[in-house]
Order: C-alpha cells, then structure tokens, then sequence
C-alpha cells in the first residue's frame, strides 16, 4: 500500500520539503510552555513565512517561529523517520527572513496572470454566510482574520492582528492590530471593521458558522489599535475560531455604503486579492490587492478560477496547455494521478489535507436500528474491511490509512492508534457471537453522480457480504440525504470531512454531543466522550487537553459508529512553470505564493 | 349516385386488404426486417442464456484483476473493480432490452389513443389534448425524475413512469398531424359522406396510415430508451448500482474512457449493435406497412 | 378563423397551462424531501437554526399562501432572491439563459443543415449502400450518450485540431458562438437520427401517395413532384418533431452544459432543484413554460403554411 509520504517522496515531494514540513511541526514542542500568553512572531516571521512556501519540488523553505496553540507533537508522527530528523534541527529557529524559493529557481517573475479549473464553482463569496468548501477556500484570498492558521494547520500565527494576549484565567484575549493594513480600496483597517465583522459573523441568523464566535460576549476597542474580547466561558478553541473565513474582517465602511448584500459578489477584505469579477459557475476572477500588507506579495495580478464539472474536459485542457492548473478537492479523479504524474511538463501535488473519509452507520436514531446498534456487529464489520484493498480499488493509491476521528497530522490526532486490521476470520466470529449472526440489509445513501462513493460502496458491498451483510446502494441528492439523515432514515452513509478549523472542537463537537447535531445522527452517545470533550473545550491546558482528546478517540474508534476508511490527499496538478503554489491542510489555496516561472 | 360511390368505395377497400394479405408473407421478407430480427434474436438469447455464457459473475468484485485491457482470459477487458467487461454486457442484455421494451409500451399506447382522438375529432377534443401536450412538453422531465427518484429510491421503475409521462406527446402530436393529413384525402370523405361511423372511419381507414410513422418511431425509442439510460445513470438517476446495466457502465466508464477505454466503450457497443437491430426493424416495419413496393 | 385570431386564442390558452405547469412544480417542490432551509445552513446546523430559517423563507405557512405570494411576485416581474446564490432570481435565470438560447439556436441550425440533406438523400436513394450508412452512423450517435459524444469531440476538434475551444462560454459575442459550436454539434448529432427518421419515412410514405401518384401520372417533373408535394407533406411530421426538439433543449441539456462547462440554463434548474432553491425553480419552469409553448405555437403557425388544408381550429 502506498502511503502519502510515499507518494510524496517518489513523486513530487523532495526529502528537504519533508524535513521542513516536520520542522515546523516539531517547533511545536519549545514553544508549548509560552503558547497562552504567547504573542505573534515579528514581521521578519511572517515575510518570511509567506515568501514562497511550497510543496513542489523545487521549493526549499526554511520554517518560520510559529506561535502554537498545542503541545501536539503527534501530528508529526504520520510523517514517519524524517520528522524525528527534522525535530533535531529544530532548536535553531530562523529570525531573519530565509532565502526564498527564487534561490532554486532564479528570481521570481513578478506579475502575470494565472488560470485554475476545478470542478465546482463558489454559491455567494459573503465570508459569513457561505457554508461550502469551494467558496471558503477561495475566501481565504480575499479576507483575513485577526490570526490565521499556519500551513500545517497545527498552530495559530499572527495576521491582521501581530500579537495577542491571553489573560489568564484564559477569558479575556488582546489583540494588537497590526499598523499600515489597508483593505482592497486603500482605505485603512481600523477597530471599528474588527467590531462590525466579529459582531455580524457572531450574530447573524443566516450563518451556519455563527457557533464558532457564540462565547465572544464582549468585543471592544480600547484604543485605536488593540481589540479586546471578553469571553462568557473558557474557550480553548477560541484563537481557531478567529481564524476562521467567518471571523473575516470586512470592510465596515465599505458595506454601510454598499449594503450587506453586495458581499455575496464583491469582496472588500485585506487578503492579498479582491473578488474582480465572478459569473456564476462560470468563472472567479481575482485581482492583486494593491494594498496588501505583506511586502512583496502577492506575486500574480490576477488569478482565474474556472469552474469545469467534467474531469476528462479538465484534464485535456491541461495537457493541452489551455490552464495552468487543475486544483480543488475532487476535481481530478484518483484513477488520472499516475498519468498525470508521469507526465514531465506536469508537476502534481498531493498536498497533506485534513480530509478523512468515513462510513458512518446509524446505531441508534432516533431509535435503535439493529443489527447496527450491537456493538459486536460494528466491530465485525470494522475487521470486515480491506482497507489497503479500498484504497487500491477506490484510491488508486491515492489515499493513506485513517485511524482516528481526527484526521492524520491535525491537532490532537492520536499517533497511538494503529489503523484498524482487516481479519474476515474475527469478523465471522464476531458476527457470530453477535445478536444478529446473520447479519441483515443494510441501505447506504450515496451522493448520485458522485463516481467516488459509488465505487466505495460496491467495494464495502463485496466485502460486508462476507459477513452477511447485504448492503443495498441508494444514490440520492444531497438534500434527500440530508433529509433522509436528520430522519434517521438511513443505515449506512459515506462521506469525506476535511477540517474547517483547525482544533478539533469543531469534529468532536458534531459527533459526539447532543447539542446541534444530535449526535451526527448516528444514535451513538457515550457518556464518558461527552463528559470529556464538553472538558476539553474549557481546559486551557493543551497537555491535558491532549491527553483528554487522546481517550476520546480511543473510545470512539473502538465502540463509536464510524469506519475511518482513508485520508485523502488534495491533488493539484500544475504546469511545471507554476511556483509556490501550495493548499492548506484545510483546503484554502496559498495563490499569495505563487507565480508562474516563464 | 350514392350508392355507386360506396360500392366503389367498398370495392376497393377490399382490394387494397386482399392485396395486403397477399403482400404481407412477401414483405417480412423484407431485408431490413431479416438483418434487424436476427440480431435482436441473438441478443435476447444471449440475454437468456446469459449465466452460462460466460465464466465469471458480473457483481464479483476482484481487485487482483482490475483495469486488464481485452485479452484471452477478459475478451472485453476487466473494469476497475476486476469484473469481467463481457459478463456484465452479456448480463446487461437481460436488464436493457427488457428496460427499452417496457419503457416503450406505455407511452405508445397513450400517445397514440390520445392522438387519435385529438387528431380525428379536433375542436375541443383537440384543444384538451394539445394542451396537455403543452403542459408535458413545458415540463422538465428531469425535474419529475428527481422527485420520483426522491420519493419512490433509485431504480428503473421510476424511468419507466417518467417515460411514460413524457414520451407520448411524440407519438400523440405525430399521429395527430398526420390524421389531419390522411381525414382530408378523398377516400375519407368519401367514406364519411355515406355515413360511416367514426370509428369504423378511424380503424379502417385513418389509423392504418397515421400509425406507421408511429411504430417506426417506437421501434426506434427503445434503442434510446436504453440509451436514455446512460445519461441517467451519469446524473446519478438510473438502476442502482452495481446492476450490470450497460447505461451505467458506460457512465461509470466516463472518467476512464482516455485511460481503460474498453470498460465504457464495448458496453456502449452493444447499446449501438441494439440500436441498429431496432432501428432496422423500424424500418423494416415501415416498409412492409407502408408497402411501398407493391 | 384568421391567423391572427388563431393566433390570440392560443395566446389565451397558454395562461391554463402555465399555471398548470407552476402548480404541478409548486407542489412537486414542497412534496420532495429535504428543503431549501437544511441546503443554505448546511448538515452542522441546528434543528432550531433551520426552523428560523424556514419561518423566515415564510416555508411554515399554507402551500396556497406561499403560492399565492408566487404569482403576486409573478405579476410585479420580480421573482425574488435565489436562495442558493441570494441574488435575484430573474439576473441569474436570464444570464444562464442567454447561454442555452444561443447553444439552442446554433442546434437548431446544425439539425436543419443535417437533417434536410440526409432525410431526403437517404428516402431517394432508399437501401442504396448511401441509406444504409447514414443510418448506421445515425444509430451510433443517437445512441451515443452526450457525456463521452462530447469529449470525443474535444478531443478531435480541441486537442487535435486545435480549432475551437474545450470549454467555457467565452467573453465575446464571437467568441460565445466559437464555444457553444461543439455543444451544439454534440446536441445536434444525438437528435439528428430522430428528424431524419421520421423525414425519410414521411418522404417515402408521401412517394407513395395517391396525389403524387397522380401528379406523376400528370406528367408533372419528378423533382417538381418531390418538391412541390412530396416534402411539403413529408415537413408536417418532421416539423412536429423539430418544435418538440427544440423546446426539449431548453432545459433538458444539463449533461451537456456539465461536460463544456457552458454555465446554461439546463444545469441551473437541476442544481436549483438539487438545493432546493424554490424561487430560482418556480421562476426558471416558468419562463421555460412560457418558450416552449410560444415555440409550439410557431410550429402549429408553420403547418398552416405547409399545409393549407390544415385547418387552424
């Protein structure tokens, strides 16, 4: 079975990418004691930081002094020996701003526009309200919050905020705004835009995401550069929260001129681009943020994101030239990736996401559903699994083992949990032993059109029928899904999660607690879970919020309702001439970076 | 002066059946109907003999197999999942010919009843049944598939009642034109000025002619009834997986046509092979109907 | 009855059958599981979220109150926000439809130059070798799904000849026709057999009908015969069949919009219907309702040009 990191290294990641990728996964480590009162890194940092990071290559990027919020050096540990290689290094942390990727590829060509396709197109760009991956991930070019997530997604850094303190019964965070940021239109942020947008993504009715900022009770400004909010409770998510495209600093002055509704299809952010023009599901047109803070960045004039639904059109047209790239997280099918990558005028990357695929079964919602509310039937059907064969047949390769709720390499994921074993014989037994030793139908819902979970579902068909489970595949739409869900009409669903925030509050919190989702529908609720991650929340210390997170993956994986079937790589492929172009863990796209080497 | 009119008529419309009789044997000879018959015979015997065609069962799943192109062991190749390409076309036959000939009956029959009656009456009759027409052709037909597909789960059924809902304004609008046509010519009027009754008019006379283009039509729709099937299947909207059904497999093919192109071009061929027998018997049909070589 | 009276009477009764057409969908819409409220919050939202959503849509009250908002909205021309894009309505509707008017009206043009020559061609020369393989490879391409039809005609004239563009709609008028040419053909080739069929068939039916068997006997010329008799009647059908054709495009091309990318009107309506997106459905049904049955109209107008017998009732 080939992992990512295999992947990677034979194919598009060089050994000094891994180095530095495990580098500032280990800075981790020294930085865990300061983490709380920590303030951002100095400017030189974020230079630095943003000069060019990327997974091709070519690119030798030296980390930056990432202000953590964990103590989680487990993330590090799916990227096998070369972390621990890198952790050595770590000690020396660079202060001034490191040689860039021009250094292996001359100077960088500033300017110049560049063409994206992916296979589906945003819904409304206003950072508040939208609620979908290909709208958020282009937001993140638009806007930015007070903090942001690094790119491994394991720690916060400064943005439009520089510092921050945390007082220290944890409730009331400073931010110290950053001098000189200027929206698109040249006009100068002030604390009065930090109010507004916190203020309007917290109580906006129409958000799905209102949630995040729910404990941000009071949001002042004390003087002319430092936002003060004052939490109603201990919040150990909050600083991710801020991070997030909802907690986007928008234009006050902008939208009191304009009307709210103009944010569905303009942008008037401190991102490194502006929204310059978007016709709906054809095309979004981004244009250089003349005003942007960062010196130096970004690099490109304008980005084209085209939206092409059908992969066999995209990738002729990147083989013909007609794009710079195809990027997104489905936009390329995994059975292209090998063509692709032998391909010498296409560089693919498989950047390390956040995107964990599951099945999940419904034990007992709105009540039990036998024979999946018995335990042993769940644990048969886990050992039923040949995982390496699913990602073979489904992935193509494409995909490495998931273990946990929390994906691989994210925060507080627990390295201790081996991937679960395939073994018929103790499926059989299991079954055997079980209430209901011969088994049952079970109807998955599958998302119609969509060739990934129906080839998914014929595979988990044949090898459930091993065990007597008769899996019947139902493709619906979406909504019939969701409806089908929040009836509990359903035994058995597919789907892929990637991370919207980078604490894992945000997962925990919809599966394992009653309070919005009812338990994801599965029926499955465990006190001792839930005891733990309503605790988690509150506690501000990472060690024992690790050690709390650590046991509620165990519990969940060994009695929890979901199969962590494999952790999927976002694929982007791009003409060799397009540098630092890199995806978030997360998803967003670092188009900051990047610019195009002809 | 009326009496010898009808017995004219009379006359020769016993002389135009006699020579129909006597024509028919001759036209089923017809060479269109010959080549159309024997491959749509082949195909239901293979649809019936199917499971001992061939080695390998079209649902086992066999990842050591996967992706091989055609060769000695998979004539056809095998798909991503190691199924033999040929079974499941061979196993296909089962499901789409029956799918395209049950699709078809339905609509014919209500299309060509309620185009009769619009066509042969008009007025009121005509204006009701035009716009129904209307309605059904204004429809989105998708749209309906969705919501039947949502209320009652996937599977074929739900193509065969939206088929049935939206293909007989074909049939409907083509038999009404072509009845306007033929109720004009002499030999009707004739008929209807010595007092034959309307239907005896319409089963006689009209029908014959007006139906023809129909059942060259619905020959032709099962074949894109079957065809019909893919597009479906690639929105996500046909038989539920892993049914071998050949629409699906070429839906299911797409994204490999450039790679592994036999897992979605050779069921594609059997849809074409089944579309040509259909069509030449629909064409055959016309020919010996129409008896256009007396 | 005069045309033009004909003409208003039909006008009168398209109103029964459009508002037929937006009850049927109003309710569909409603009937089907999931709505608008669970699709614009998301699967992490919170049953109380989508109640107040859903009150806030006005989707608690009585389905004729909501219907009855439908067609004040109808009357004021302002068919309210879209819910999945919050923009309104008639912009969205009436940018995807300049698109599939343009790939409709391109279709319509490759069908006739197709259709007419073929039709005619294959019932002259009927079982010649030239018949049998116009409809050989006419079976081929209508059986031939428009998802790998299409991209086999990217791959021809795209990647191989370079001539037109893969995807896309394009930024000039010019430019517009250059992308919709390969959707167009793409759509044209998939309807195509069916015109020609039914040409052919009509053709030879009209060659063996008494008038022109009279007409012959007349000592009329035979390409006066074909011309003047034979196609006018064997149009009538092929006609019904193009009306019936073209008005299916309207809305029935999303496979197609999907693999050029054309951002049309077809792929709208099923994504608005996937969503859940009561308004933008409700509206794009309705102006669709409204074309189809204006195209009908032309179509029934064109018979009595045809065919004067036809009598305009």
């Amino acid at each position: 079975m080939a992992t990512i990191d295999e992947l990677l290294l034979k194919n598009s990641l060089s050994r000094r990418d891994f180095a530095r990728r495990a580098l500032g996964l280990a800075l981790a480590a020294p930085a865990v004691s300061a983490l709380l009162a920590a303030c951002g890194g100095d400017d030189d940092d974020d230079d630095d930081d943003d000069s060019g990071e990327s997974t091709s290559a070519e690119s030798a990027q030296e980390p930056t002094a990432t202000v953590v919020i964990s103590a989680d050096m487990s993330g590090a540990a799916t990227q096998t020996a070369e972390a621990e290689a890198g952790a050595g290094e770590a000690t020396e942390v660079p202060d001034e701003p490191t040689p860039t990727t021009a250094a292996a590829d001359g100077e960088i060509k500033e300017g110049g526009s560049a063409s994206f396709i992916r296979d589906s197109d945003a819904d409304l760009y206003d950072p508040v309200l939208n609620d979908s991956n290909s709208t958020i991930w282009l937001v993140f070019s638009m806007y930015q919050s007070l903090v942001r997530s690094d790119r491994t997604a394991t720690g916060i850094e400064p943005a439009i905020a520089e510092s921050w303190d945390i007082s220290d019964d944890g409730l009331v965070y400073t931010f110290h705004l950053r001098p000189g940021v200027k929206f698109a239109d040249g006009s100068e942020l002030s604390t009065e835009d930090v109010i507004w947008s916190l203020e309007r993504a917290r109580d906006s009715e129409e958000s799905p995401w209102s949630f995040t900022l729910a404990n941000a009770a009071d949001i002042t400004a004390p003087d002319d550069s430092t936002i003060e909010i004052t939490l109603s409770a201990g919040d150990a998510a909050f600083l991710a929260a801020v991070s997030m495209f909802n907690s986007s600093i928008i234009s006050k002055a902008y939208v009191e001129e304009n009307g709210e509704d103009i944010l569905k299809d303009h942008s008037m952010g401190t991102g490194p681009f502006y929204l310059k023009e978007w016709a709906v599901s054809e095309y979004t047109l981004l244009a250089r943020n003349e005003y942007y803070w960062e010196e130096g960045l970004p690099h490109l004039d304008e980005v084209k994101v085209i939206t092409v639904p059908d992969s066999n059109s995209a990738i002729l047209q990147l083989q013909g030239g007609e794009v710079d790239g195809v990027i997104g997280q489905i936009s390329i099918p995994y059975n292209r990736v090998a063509e692709l990558q032998s391909d010498p005028d296409i560089n693919v990357i498989l950047a390390t996401a956040s995107y964990n695929y599951f099945a999940r079964v419904n034990t007992a919602f709105p009540e039990p559903n036998p024979p999946f509310d018995d335990l042993k039937v769940r644990q048969a059907m886990a050992y039923a699994i040949d995982y390496d064969q699913l990602i073979e047949t489904v992935q193509f390769g494409i995909a490495e083992r998931s273990t946990t709720i929390i994906p691989n390499g994210a925060l507080y994921h627990n390295p201790n949990i081996p991937p679960h074993e395939f073994d018929l014989d103790k499926a059989k037994e299991l079954m055997a032993e079980s209430e209901h030793p011969d088994g049952g139908d079970a109807e998955v819902l599958i998302s119609a059109g969509n060739p990934q979970q129906e080839a998914l579902a014929i595979a988990l068909q044949a090898m459930w029928k091993e065990i007597g489970i008769n899996l019947i595949i139902s493709p619906l739409d979406n909504a019939v899904i969701r409806d089908r869900t929040n009836a509990g009409d359903y035994d058995v669903r597919l789907g892929g999660w990637t991370n919207d925030m980078i604490d894992p509050d945000q997962i925990l919190g919809y599966f394992t607690l009653p309070d919005a989702s009812d338990y994801a529908k599965t029926g499955y609720s465990n006190p001792r879970v839930e005891e733990l991650v309503r605790a988690a929340k509150t506690e501000l210390d990472p060690e024992k919020r690790q050690e709390m997170y650590y046991e509620v993956q165990e519990i969940y994986r060994e009695e929890g309702p979901l199969f962590y079937l494999f952790s999927i790589p976002y694929i982007d492929a791009l003409q060799n001439y397009v540098k630092g172009f890199w995806q978030h863990p997360l998803g967003p796209y670092g188009f900051v970076d990047t610019w195009l080497d002809k | 002066m009326a009496a010898d009119v009808a017995d004219a008529g009379a006359l020769a419309s016993t002389a135009v059946v006699r020579t129909r009789r006597n024509q028919l044997l001759k036209q089923l000879a017809n060479k269109n109907l010959i080549i159309g018959g024997t491959i749509l015979l082949i195909l239901i015997l293979i649809a019936l003999l199917a499971p001992w065609l061939t080695p390998y069962d079209p649902l086992e799943v066999d990842p050591q197999s996967a992706l091989q192109s055609p060769g000695l062991d998979h004539p056809f190749g095998t798909d991503n999942f190691g199924r033999d390409v040929l079974t499941r076309v061979i196993h296909g036959a089962r499901i789409d010919l029956r799918a395209g000939l049950i699709a078809v009956i339905s609509p014919f029959i209500i299309g060509v009843l309620i185009g009769t009656i619009a066509g042969f009456y008009g007025g009121w009759a005509d204006t009701i049944a035009m716009r129904a027409v209307d309605i059904v052709q204004a429809f989105p037909g998708l749209v309906l598939l969705i919501f039947l597909v949502s209320v009652l789960g996937p599977g074929l059924n739900n193509m065969y009642i939206a088929v049935a809902m939206f293909a007989w304004i074909v049939y409907a609008r083509l038999i009404r034109s072509t009845i306007f046509v033929e109720k004009n010519k002499e030999y009707v009027t004739a008929a209807k000025s010595i007092g034959g009754s309307d239907w005896r008019i319409i089963g006689k006379h009209v029908f014959p002619n007006a139906v023809i283009p129909c059942l060259v039509f619905a020959a032709t729709d099962v074949a894109l009834y079957i065809g019909l099937l893919a597009g479906l299947s690639y929105l996500g909207l046909g038989e539920r997986p892993p049914a071998p059904e050949w629409g699906a497999m070429v839906a299911a093919g797409q994204p490999f046509m450039v790679t592994a192109w036999w897992i979605s071009a050779l069921p594609g061929a059997a849809i074409v092979v089944t579309g040509i027998a259909l069509s030449l018997i629909g064409d055959g049909l016309g020919d010996v109907l129409r008896m256009d070589d007396r | 009855m005069t045309r033009s009276r004909y003409i208003i009477r039909r006008l009168i009764q398209m109103i029964p059958v459009v508002i037929g057409i937006t009850v049927i969908i109003f309710v569909m819409l409603r009937a089907i599981p999931g709505d608008p409220a669970d699709s614009m919050l998301g699967e992490k939202s919170t049953n109380e979220q989508r109640a107040l959503m859903r009150k806030k849509l006005g989707l608690d009250e009585p389905i004729y109150v909501q219907y009855s908002y439908f067609v004040r909205d109808l009357f004021t021309f302002d068919l309210g926000d879209s819910l999945k894009y919050r923009q309104p309505v008639n912009d969205i509707i009436w940018d995807r439809l300049k698109v599939s008017l343009t790939v409709v009206g391109v279709t319509a043009f490759f069908l006739i130059v197709i259709t007419v020559p073929l039709g005619i061609l294959a019932a002259l020369k009927k079982n010649s070798i030239i018949d049998n393989a116009v409809r050989a490879v006419l079976t081929v391409t209508m059986v031939m799904p428009t998802f790998y039809s299409g991209i086999l005609l990217i791959i021809i004239f795209s990647i191989k000849l370079d001539l037109l563009p893969v995807s896309g709609y394009g930024d000039s008028p010019l430019d517009h026709l250059k992308h919709v040419i390969l959707p167009s053909l793409t759509l044209a080739l998939v309807t195509a057999p069916y015109l020609i069929r039914i040409l052919r068939a009509s053709i030879l039916d009209a060659l063996n009908s008494d008038y022109v068997t009279t007409a012959r006997s007349k000592g009329l010329e035979e390409r006066r015969v074909i011309s003047l008799h034979v196609l006018r009647n064997a149009l009538i059908p092929t006609v019904t069949l193009f009306g019936i054709t073209i008005g299916g495009l309207m809305g029935g091309t999303v496979i197609t919009e999907k693999v050029f990318a054309l951002p049309g009107a077809g792929a709208l309506l099923i994504e608005s219907v996937q969503f859940r997106d009561y308004p933008t459905v409700q509206a794009a049904t309705f102006i669709f309702a409204i074309m189809v049955i204006t195209i009908n109209l032309i179509v029934d107008i064109v018979y009595s040009f045809l065919d004067p017998r036809v009598v305009l009732s």
